[in-house]
């Protein structure tokens, strides 16, 4: 008898009782087809890079923004993320940093169509598969925008053919914080006897302790400590007098008593109890003429900490329709309503910085403003008094971010973001002759969302204008038409694929904000409550893009391919001189398991040798408000000079300015062994940006700081490898691993030729030949063992005998010597060398067994480095500038004469302030490896549930962004590639269960 | 053919499409070169709108903040006048809580590095290039008349007032220093590249630039006067600003002549005693001859703290100085300067006493009020109640007031050491007793016996008339005195060993942003930055 089945191998088996027949997978016949630009392709076939993710690695990640979901998934993606707000977005990187001040963003293009608006808009469950489209053979055709990579989203659809089919799918999870707070000081002990050592240094390092505790209290304020009569704070030798208790009385200078004790801001602020929900409904299916799919869901992703959090309901209708034998149409509609309710600050060093304030805090101010009796003082109000340290008990001060409190501004100041999106799509194809088809697609992309930003009327800063509000609204709005001509032919081993097409797009977008201070009910977030000081604004920029495109594929016997593509594209960002520019790419594909001398190698089931070459554009240099519409005039700023209008430059803007251009190589193998046992691409890259888009920082001398020109190249090249296993393949139990890694070498091949080889911004250098991620700072020599002050190397130019004249080496180069200096300022800056990692990437594995599945997957870079901003700013000298601010344990091994041999300079309150500044003792490893997401469900088999009427019953639990293991305790490597710091909304770990049904 | 005609028809909707007229890609407060021409050739008038960034650039929010980092000093050129007096011994606050001058009280911002050095170089440089983008347009009338010889005189002045300020800044005073390297100077006819490479000017350059600007500017602005808020430059104020120079050079009968010019000219009197024995100095007056005039609209008052007041004015309701519940951004007098001032003198009333009375807040608010303000305002001894809050209503929270630029006190104080100096001390006494006499101390004489003294007195009085308006720092450098802190109210941790005259660590270093783009500049000439004064304790 013959068994056989679409996709697998046919099999004779002889005929007997209870046959068990195991159909083998047939890779020759079944090729898969991908999504590319302005089409599909068959994966044998393709000759770019492009990588897949399917819907249920998407599913699986706990993720509220899908962007997350690509975190060591694909080999050449990065994917880093410094906010940790529910709903947040995580910056992707495609093969490396392509631009050194235009943006590096990857285009979106969802079901065709280019998508710039918020993708946490994007319901992940609706999504079908994601492509990574990274070289130009894939990309070209995107022109203008392809440079940084191209992301293909494409939503689910009814399959022809299938069956209809209800999916219902449910979660719940509570949301941690994912990332601990840095090892620092919560002893008030602690912090005063350190606090004590570095004004005793100022002061010599023996003076009375009397003397010195009067300072130490005077600098810190809030005399925390109850203090027996007549005994002081301090024992000579600098340690809390044992007989003095923690919880002091004390009397404002309003004759109030009050009692002051220390609070853990940590612990008071981050034990709030939250949840996360999901719920999705799918329903999908076909008729002869038509497929179908619909689906609602709804997400309710709560933050941890107080108002903050992001809800999401979606729906979508997805529908063809095949008219007669020649035309197809179809459309796309989707309505998102998300609402975002995300607290102001919670990035930055700001003074309403949950995150930040509750890591710099020292452990010895209150949190809350207490009575006499030690109970928390609640206003006439009903609200919870927090203490401001701005007069709360009066006659005190905070010294560290004095008159703000994060946990009452967060409690009763309101931020919410609402925003609706709704998106349509719609196509005809029509053929007009055996293979030659018309198609047109139709895009728009509406969003509008609207932002309510109220300061409350009670306490901090805004309490003494009676509260302000903001209310800001912004239209966007988008219209993409292409009109594609397809033609393909095939004459016996000849087949031939032709596209050329037109495609237009054009955004606008569309501000308006209006504010007034004093509040008449202070919970309204609304104008029209408040009466003072009103101010309003408003902007409209318009940004547009059309281009001309072409695609030719040819392959000869389903072995040799050969593709070609030009597109021809005018971004209105440039001068109309400068505004079109031509893209183009080629390619070819060799599958060299259909050659004669492979035929024989059963293990080999696809080998396929592949190169492209090509250019794409990027047009994008990332400037925030109207200044990004245009690049090339000067922009000057409107301003009130008492009731007549002053112009006043904003922007020096560049005639000149075009297309930052990238060329880009990619050549390798796909290969699939062992019956598809073992899959995997391996590939080389190199991807060189010409015509940099760059800021130039001028002499700002000249009124000005920087002009805007294509200046330089770039190259970004390395490997990539992506291998996929099934290590056991049998009826009840799979298991199959994945592996990929990514190597990249970033190097700065040419600036502009003003610069001689070299560019200085700030604390980054940029030098012919080198990595563009290389800092300029001082070099930390340590400490000086007599002294405890922090030495730097300095570069001491030699002289010659006569003491006066420098020495010189042969290159007319000063000979110089390197010394350590205890001053700063004239330290020597060097280059760090790259900081960025040698390589990254992720690994996973997932097991199921007898109804049973088991998934964990990881992320990981190694070899690079990284500036840990926050633990620089926790080991402060204790200067005036820093009293209240935190110290990390590491502050105890300080200098001190009996602890001379040590990495750490001497505490000391009239320290200049810079021992603690940007040097290379803050460069830390950026080595990490994180648990991305463990999964664990069972099945209940299809015999139990059918007699329900289920299909498919599934039960799980996940903990998604599980941990993270970095070089330090509290960073967080996948913030960014340069720096750290703890001063942003932390990520956070999601624990859920789910259910997954399908009837 | 079949494909033809649909190939016609595709293409055909593709160009029409492509057709659309295109859409202005900007629109609002942003306004492209192109649209500013469009406009200023449809209404002429708004041509204005150029000259009064000259008046804009001096109050504007957004000199060194960025979208990711706010600095709350960034407020103007009040903010400088405010940095300059921090860093000397007449002005007292704290250095610890949310002082934001702190980096001034210890001199810790004539590094290389400080934002706080870029911010004066970015704000003056930025000024000077909005006049230089006026006489750039401008150029090419060889002998211009009417408003045209207006705006060049008012270009020319006000790039004359960035480079006095400037020089003073980063060298030390002219006399003594003529041959030093100062700043760079660029001029409307300098091309971009050569700003590039720009060596640093000598005092004695940047000095002759600025007489010949004002030299220019002053029969331009006297012929051809035009009309304007106090904000405007008018031959008044260029005639100022030439004082101020000549002053500086030694030229001290041509500063008498020129303080003399501008009071004539302006017509402003000094404000009277009764003017001032209320906190005042908050609203254009007739005692300025220039001023900022500051309304709601600006971005410093919609930004709410953002300003002068906020971190001045005693009596604001919304700012730094009253809002952060503690005692350490008040801005006070040096109690030994203080204790100096006869009780006959009004100006005694410009700072709270020991016992935080003020017959200033007593005078504006009601007898008996004083203490109570200073203990609900978290007043320290020796607060200032110079600066009345806006429309002087108590804690208003609106922080909108104006700043004198230059006063008719100051142009009577520069005409009496000038005249002590070209004419003889009793010249000098004379033409300062008729000023202090009528304006502030009836019972006023001058002691002073010789001519040194004499200059000190002068310079006791602008300390005390000038406080908090920018000009104690370059009276120090001018004068080429010490800085000394002790003995009076500052805290330890900001109290020095006497800083001796011209202490490197009085002017700035150039700013590394300068020296790392302006090729011009020979970065081995120039000096090691100074080491910040250690505290006594």
């Amino acid at each position: 008898m013959v068994v056989s089945y679409v996709g697998m191998m046919t099999q004779e088996v002889t005929v007997k009782q209870n046959v068990k027949v195991i159909l083998e997978s047939d890779v020759e016949h079944l090729d898969e087809v991908m999504v590319v630009a302005f089409g599909t392709a068959k994966k044998s076939q393709f000759t770019g890079s492009a990588a897949t993710i399917k819907a249920d690695k998407i599913t699986e990640r706990q993720v509220s923004n899908v962007s997350n979901a690509l975190s060591g998934q694909i080999a050449g993606v990065q994917t880093t993320a410094t906010n940790g707000e529910p709903g947040a977005s995580a910056t992707v990187r495609i093969r490396g940093i392509g631009s050194m001040s235009a943006s590096n963003a990857p285009l979106y293009v969802v079901d065709g169509v280019p998508f710039e608006g918020n993708i946490a808009t994007i319901n992940p469950q609706d999504i079908e598969t994601m492509t990574v489209l990274k070289d130009a053979a894939s990309n070209a055709l995107y022109g203008a925008r392809g440079a940084n990579g191209v992301i293909l989203i494409t939503t689910k659809k009814g399959q022809s053919g299938a069956k209809a089919k209800i999916d219902v799918d449910a979660k719940w999870g509570t949301n941690r914080r994912a990332i601990p707070n840095y090892d620092v000081m919560t002893d008030a002990n602690m912090y005063y006897e350190t606090y004590y050592q570095g004004i005793n240094n100022a002061l010599g390092g023996a003076a009375p302790s009397d003397k010195v505790g009067a300072y130490v209290q005077q600098f810190l304020g809030y005399p925390i400590y109850d203090i027996p009569e007549g005994e002081q704070l301090f024992t000579e030798d600098g340690k809390i007098n044992p007989n003095a208790t923690l919880g002091a009385q004390y009397v404002g200078t309003d004759g109030e008593t009050y009692f002051l004790q220390p609070d853990n801001w940590y612990n008071e602020l981050f034990m709030n109890e939250n949840m996360r929900q999901e719920y999705n409904v799918r329903i999908s299916g076909a008729s002869p003429q038509s497929t179908y799919f619909m689906s609602a869901g709804y997400l309710e992703d709560t933050g941890i900490i107080p108002n903050s959090g992001f809800q999401r309901f979606s729906a979508r209708m997805n529908s063809d329709y095949q008219v007669n034998n020649h035309i197809k149409v179809g459309s796309s509609f989707s309505y998102v309503n998300t609402n975002s309710l995300s607290p102001r600050d919670q990035s930055g060093s700001s003074s309403g910085n949950l995150f930040y304030i509750s890591n710099m805090i020292a452990p010895i101010y209150p949190l809350y403003v207490r009575n006499a009796d030690g109970s928390i003082k609640i206003d006439d109000y009903g609200f919870t008094t927090y203490d401001f340290g701005a007069g709360e008990y009066p006659g005190l001060g905070r010294p560290f971010m004095g008159n703000s409190n994060p946990a009452s501004m967060i409690a009763l100041d309101k931020y919410q973001t609402v925003s609706d999106v709704l998106s349509g799509r719609a196509f005809l194809n029509w053929e007009i002759a055996k293979g030659l088809k018309v198609s047109a697609n139709w895009g728009v992309d509406a969003n509008n969302s609207r932002n309510n930003n109220l300061y409350n009327a009670y306490y901090g800063q805004y309490s003494a204008t009676g509260g302000i509000i903001y209310v800001t609204s912004a239209r966007t709005f988008s219209t993409n038409q292409q009109y594609l001509l397809t033609y393909n032919k095939e004459y016996g081993n000849h087949s031939i694929d032709a596209l050329a097409g037109y495609e237009n797009y054009q955004r606008t977008y569309q501000y308006l904000s209006g504010s007034k201070e004093n509040l008449y009910n202070p919970n309204v977030p609304e104008i029209d409550n408040a009466i003072s000081q009103p101010s309003a604004s408003s902007y409209t920029g318009v940004y547009n893009t059309q281009g001309i495109l072409a695609r030719l594929q040819y392959d000869y016997a389903d072995k040799y391919f050969v593709s070609g593509s030009f597109r021809r594209d005018a971004s209105s960002r440039f001068h109309p001189d400068n505004r079109w520019g031509n893209f183009w790419s080629v390619g070819g594909g060799w599958l060299l398991n259909k050659e004669n001398f492979l035929l024989g190698m059963r293990n080999i089931d696809l080998l396929k040798f592949k190169a492209s070459y090509g250019v794409q554009g990027n047009d994008n240099l990332g400037y925030t408000g109207l200044h990004n519409y245009n690049y090339y005039s000067d922009h000057y700023g409107i301003a009130d000079a008492n009731g007549d209008f002053a112009l006043s430059m904003t922007y020096k803007g560049n005639k000149d300015i075009t297309w930052e251009t990238s060329h880009n190589f990619n050549t390798g193998f796909d290969f699939e062994f062992f019956k598809r046992r073992l899959r995997g691409t391996v590939e080389y890259f190199s991807r060189k940006t010409v015509d940099m888009l760059y800021e130039r920082p001028v002499a700002p001398s000249l009124g000005y700081s920087a002009i805007p020109m294509n200046v330089g190249s770039m190259s970004n090249s390395g490997f990539e490898l992506d291998i996929q296993g099934d290590l056991v393949r049998s009826k009840n139990v799979n298991w199959t691993v994945n592996f990929n890694i990514t190597s990249v070498k970033n190097v700065i091949n040419e600036l502009h030729p003003d610069l001689e080889g070299e560019m200085i911004d700030g604390s980054w250098i940029y030098r012919e030949g080198e990595s563009s991620y290389q800092m300029y700072i001082r070099e930390y020599a340590g400490v000086d063992e007599e002294t405890g002050d922090a030495l730097w190397y300095i570069d001491v130019p030699q002289m010659a005998e006569d003491g006066v004249t420098p020495l010189k080496d042969a290159n007319g180069d000063p000979i110089v010597k390197k010394e350590t200096t205890n001053t700063f300022t004239n330290a020597t800056q060097y280059a760090t060398g790259d900081i960025l990692p040698k390589a990254y990437g992720g690994f996973g594995t997932n097991l199921s067994a007898y109804g049973f599945d088991f998934g964990i997957s990881f992320a990981y870079q190694f070899g690079g480095r990284i500036y840990d901003n926050t633990y620089a700013a926790l080991m402060h000298q204790g200067t005036s500038d820093d009293a209240g601010q935190n110290w990390h344990s590491d502050i105890l091994n300080a200098w001190t004469p009996e602890n001379k041999v040590t990495e750490v300079p001497k505490l000391n309150y009239n320290g200049d302030g810079y021992a603690n500044a940007v040097s290379t003792r803050f460069l830390t490893s950026s080595d990490y490896l994180s648990i991305n997401n463990i999964t664990f469900g069972y099945t209940v088999p299809k015999r139990v549930t059918q007699k329900i009427g289920v299909q498919t019953f599934r039960v799980y639990c996940a903990a998604d962004n599980v941990a993270v293991f970095s070089a330090r305790k509290g960073l967080d490597p996948r913030q960014s590639y340069s720096t750290s710091s703890n001063s942003y909304y932390s990520p956070m770990r999601t624990a859920s269960v789910g259910v997954m049904m399908t009837f | 053919m079949k494909f033809n005609k649909y190939f016609t028809m595709l293409f055909a909707s593709a160009t029409l499409f492509a057709a659309c007229e295109e859409v202005e890609a900007l629109q609002g407060g942003t306004v492209t070169e192109e649209q500013k021409s469009e406009v200023a050739q449809e209404d002429p008038s708004k041509l204005s709108s150029d000259m009064n960034a000259l008046k804009d650039n001096l109050i504007q929010f957004g000199t060194i903040s960025t979208s990711t980092s706010t600095n709350h000093l960034d407020f103007g050129f009040p903010a400088l006048c405010l940095m300059y007096d921090q860093a000397g011994q007449d002005m007292v606050s704290e250095q610890h809580g949310y002082n934001w001058l702190g980096n001034q009280l210890t001199f810790k911002d004539r590094v290389k590095t400080s934002s706080y050095n870029a911010f004066i170089w970015n704000l003056h440089y930025q000024h000077i290039k909005s006049a230089n983008s006026i006489l750039k347009a401008l150029a090419g009338d060889d002998e211009p008349t009417g408003l045209v010889a207006n705006y060049i005189g008012q270009a020319l002045a006000s790039r004359a007032f960035d480079y006095l300020q400037l020089v003073q800044s980063y060298q030390f005073t002219y006399l003594g220093h003529e041959e030093e390297l100062a700043v760079p100077v660029i001029t409307e006819a300098m091309s971009e590249e050569e700003a590039m490479n720009n060596p640093l000017a000598t005092v004695a350059s940047v000095y002759a630039q600025i007489m010949d600007d004002l030299d220019t500017a002053i029969p331009y602005l006297e012929e051809n006067p035009s009309e304007g808020d106090k904000a405007q430059i008018t031959a008044a104020v260029a005639y100022g600003l030439r004082a101020r120079a000549n002053m500086l050079m030694g030229q001290y009968a041509n500063a008498a002549y020129d303080a003399a010019k501008a009071l004539e000219l302006s017509g402003a009197t000094p404000y009277s005693i009764s003017e001032v024995s209320v906190p005042s100095f908050n609203n254009d007056a007739h005692s300025w001859i220039w001023g900022s005039i500051i309304t709601t609209n600006n971005d410093v008052v919609q930004t709410g703290i953002i300003n002068w007041p906020s971190h001045l004015c005693s009596m604001t309701g919304n700012g730094y100085t009253t809002g952060v519940g503690m005692d350490v951004v008040h801005k006070r007098i040096n109690s030994s300067l203080w204790a100096r001032i006869p009780e006959t003198d009004v100006r005694k009333g410009w700072w709270v006493d020991e016992d935080f009375y003020s017959a200033n807040l007593d005078n504006a608010f009601g007898a008996g009020y004083s203490v109570p303000i200073a203990q609900a305002a978290t007043f320290a001894t020796y607060t200032n109640v110079k600066f009345g809050p806006q429309d002087n209503i108590l804690f208003n929270t609106e922080n909108s007031q104006d700043w004198p630029l230059m006063r008719a006190e100051e142009m009577l104080l520069i005409q009496a050491e000038a005249l002590g100096r070209s004419e003889g001390v009793n010249a000098g006494k004379a033409a300062l007793e008729a000023f202090v006499q009528t304006y502030r101390d009836p019972e006023y004489t001058c002691n002073a016996a010789d001519e040194a003294a004499f200059i000190d007195e002068v310079w006791f009085q602008r300390r005390v008339e000038l406080w908090g308006e920018g000009f104690s720092l370059f009276d120090v450098l001018r004068l080429k005195k010490p800085i000394i802190r002790k003995g009076a109210n500052f805290s330890g941790n900001v109290t020095y060993e006497d800083l001796p005259a011209e202490s490197p660590i009085f002017i700035y270093s150039i700013p590394e942003s300068e020296r790392e783009t302006n090729k011009g500049i020979d970065v081995s000439a120039l000096r090691e930055d100074p080491v910040a004064p250690t505290a006594i304790m």
